[in-house]
């Protein structure tokens, strides 16, 4: 071929017109006839639970105040109260299914239940197999002071104190590692609610326990409240199979609106 | 060169043929480099010097979890913890299918480690075997599923097994649980099957190694009654091996003792699950005429997860801990107590993780730091909180 032609071809403006028009007519092509699985996936569990009316929550009833069953042999708890409560939202009962702690995944991929709301702890290593909701509640440890405190803003504030423990609980294993770092002063006690009753009684300046210790004692004692962000993170949140992607985006969007309307709150109230 | 046309002659160096093979070669050599480097990095693990534990309790033991532990620097670690802790025994798991992918396959490297790991650090190995590999089980049944027909390849495993560990390994559970329905792979527990199970790897293991000691696996403690071929007691399971005839299968009883919510001290009764329904599983051996073999308990133990019904408050779990590895030393039948479990390679994200001494990334929970004083004779943290809070 004549060079000096294609080099002609090559700088002209038509030419870039004409690839412009080339690639577009391309991608046009691509996008109509590239397979798009996506668009007709389905989502099971939400066709089943649209037909029969009901939601399948899988829940292991060993996690008071969380799931637990009464003396009267009745299903009760936080997450109990939240599954009905976000069925009513979506329009649909909710039947109760027992399953095993360690057979939550299992279940969900056998599709014995369409959801998990069960004080599940969030599990990265799961995600390629289940879709997680936003957390509804942080477990984590927190910070706990006086209600008249006035120097202890937040955890970088406890240099030179003496903070109280439960022995042996998480709240001594993040403490103690702190206490490397820092002068803090740890003192044991046999339980969460001591080293809280310590804090009232000022022997100690501040104490650090779980947040559903921390809430129960709050509510029944006051006199404490939580000093800045929590110390550990440990997010509850519900679980469906990875291809039910209509029902999570529903469960989101009811957690979501129960969280604004102020029921989470309210739960915590109730069972802390 | 001349063979080249013009143009290209004149793009290229004017090398001679020995320089051209030698900057081939350098880049050769270069390639091989980068590809080296370019691969994962796997630090040199180094078994150390021999070592020996030092404890006042020589019947302190934990159930390591070292089957799935990749790395083998994590696996030397842990067993240097468990040393360090002052504790002599170890169990750990070896599952079949693992080492016997295809029948007459093996493969042994990752229990080589962790037997010479085990052996360098001074501890006293108690392996278990089970896990059914595909081959030797019917398509849509669980790894637990083993029937009667595959007895004689379990049993080439476990000759096998005894084989290669002759003089490393000194003690052998044959399988888990079996009064369970899971365990028996979502059978009726069969305590006459598993009593042949017994015989077969009873006989192959003597075969490979004489001195071996065989127990008789732990059964689950439970009160289940056996309806609708759902689990069964561990005391009817365990009666009804020895009138199938087990007495002659087994050199040792493994006992699984859970406290659960109660203290360790709490008596045994047949209605209620606690730590020393071990005496229960003792009391019905002596009562078969067994009453001179003894027991290794190679399950049990508390669990502090702030909210498992089952769970108690850490503060008990380490005082029924402690309680309890002085009580199996006083049980003069028991020669371990093997608390489960000492660490997981991974976060189980659940209350199981609530049983173990270490989290996944080494750090040692209080519980594991009272053990070591404990077995070290200095004055647990927890009774000096126990006698200042007393009235």
């Amino acid at each position: 071929m004549n060079h000096r032609l294609l080099r002609h071809l090559f700088r002209g403006r038509r030419f870039r017109l004409i690839t412009i028009a080339a690639l577009a007519a391309v991608a046009l092509l691509a996008f109509f006839l590239w397979p798009r699985p996506y668009l007709e996936a389905k989502d099971m569990a939400w066709e089943r639970i649209q037909r029969d009316g009901r939601m399948l929550v899988g829940m292991d009833a060993s996690y008071p105040p969380f799931e637990f069953v009464n003396g009267e042999g009745t299903l009760m708890g936080y997450d109990v109260d939240l599954a009905r409560r976000i069925g009513e939202l979506l329009g649909v009962e909710v039947h109760f299914v027992s399953v095993g702690r360690d057979g939550f995944y299992d279940a969900l991929a056998a599709r014995k239940v369409d959801i998990i709301v069960s004080a599940l702890p969030y599990d990265a290593s799961q995600t390629q197999d289940v879709l997680y909701s936003p957390e509804y509640f942080d477990a984590g440890q927190v910070l706990l002071v006086r209600e008249d405190e006035a120097r202890i803003k937040d955890s970088g504030d406890l240099d030179g104190t003496k903070v109280g423990v439960e022995l042996g609980s998480a709240a001594h294993m993040e403490m103690a590692y702190r206490a490397r770092r820092s002068d803090i002063q740890l003192v044991f006690y046999a339980s969460p609610e001591e080293a809280m009753q310590a804090l009232l009684d000022g022997e100690v300046d501040a104490a650090v326990a779980d947040s559903v210790a921390a809430y129960g004692f709050q509510q029944r004692q006051g006199g404490t409240q939580k000093a800045g962000e929590s110390l550990t993170q440990e997010a509850y949140v519900m679980a469906v199979h990875i291809d039910s992607f209509i029902l999570s985006a529903k469960v989101n969007e009811a957690l979501s609106e129960l969280s604004q309307e102020g029921f989470l709150k309210s739960l915590n109230a109730t069972w802390f | 060169m001349e063979s080249l046309p013009l143009k290209l002659r004149s793009a290229l160096p004017n090398w001679t043929l020995r320089t051209y093979l030698r900057r081939a070669l350098e880049l050769v050599l270069l390639v091989f480099l980068l590809h080296w480097i370019a691969l994962p990095y796997h630090p040199i693990v180094r078994l150390g010097e021999q070592q020996s534990v030092t404890t006042l309790n020589p019947e302190i033991g934990v159930h390591t979890r070292l089957t799935d532990e990749v790395e083998e620097w994590k696996a030397k670690k842990t067993l240097q913890m468990v040393r360090e802790m002052g504790a002599p025994w170890i169990v750990e798991y070896f599952p079949w299918a693992y080492h016997e992918p295809s029948k007459g396959q093996y493969g042994w490297e990752h229990s080589d480690q962790v037997v010479a790991h085990a052996q360098v650090q001074g501890l006293t190995l108690v392996a278990r075997i089970d896990f059914v590999p595909e081959w030797a089980r019917p398509e849509d049944t669980t790894f637990r599923y083993l029937d009667e027909d595959h007895y004689q390849d379990f049993g080439d495993f476990v000759y096998a097994f005894c084989e290669r560990y002759r003089g490393q390994i000194g003690y052998l559970v044959i399988w888990n649980e079996p009064n369970l329905s899971f365990e028996w792979g979502y059978r009726s527990p069969e305590p006459e099957s598993y009593v042949k199970l017994l015989q077969v790897a009873y006989r192959r293991a003597k075969e490979a190694n004489p001195d071996i000691r065989i127990l008789a696996a732990g059964l689950a403690p439970t009160v289940a009654d056996h309806q609708d071929g759902a689990d069964m007691s561990d005391l009817e399971y365990l009666q009804r091996m020895y009138d199938a005839g087990a007495k002659d299968h087994f050199d040792m009883m493994a006992i699984h003792s859970y406290g659960w919510r109660w203290p360790f001290d709490d008596p045994p009764s047949p209605d209620r699950i606690n730590f020393r329904r071990a005496e229960l599983i003792r009391d019905l051996m002596v009562k078969n005429g067994d009453g001179d073999k003894r027991c290794i308990i190679t399950e049990g133990g508390w669990n502090d997860h702030p909210r498992w019904i089952f769970a108690v408050s850490p503060y008990d779990r380490i005082q029924n801990t402690i309680g309890a590895y002085q009580l199996a030393k006083d049980w003069d039948w028991c020669d371990a107590f093997c608390v489960w479990a000492f660490r997981y390679p991974r976060s189980e994200h659940t209350f199981k993780d609530y049983f173990t001494l270490v989290t996944p990334d080494f750090v040692q929970k209080p519980i594991y730091d009272e053990i070591l004083r404990y077995a070290h004779g200095q004055e647990p943290l927890y009774q000096k909180i126990w006698a200042e809070s007393a009235p």
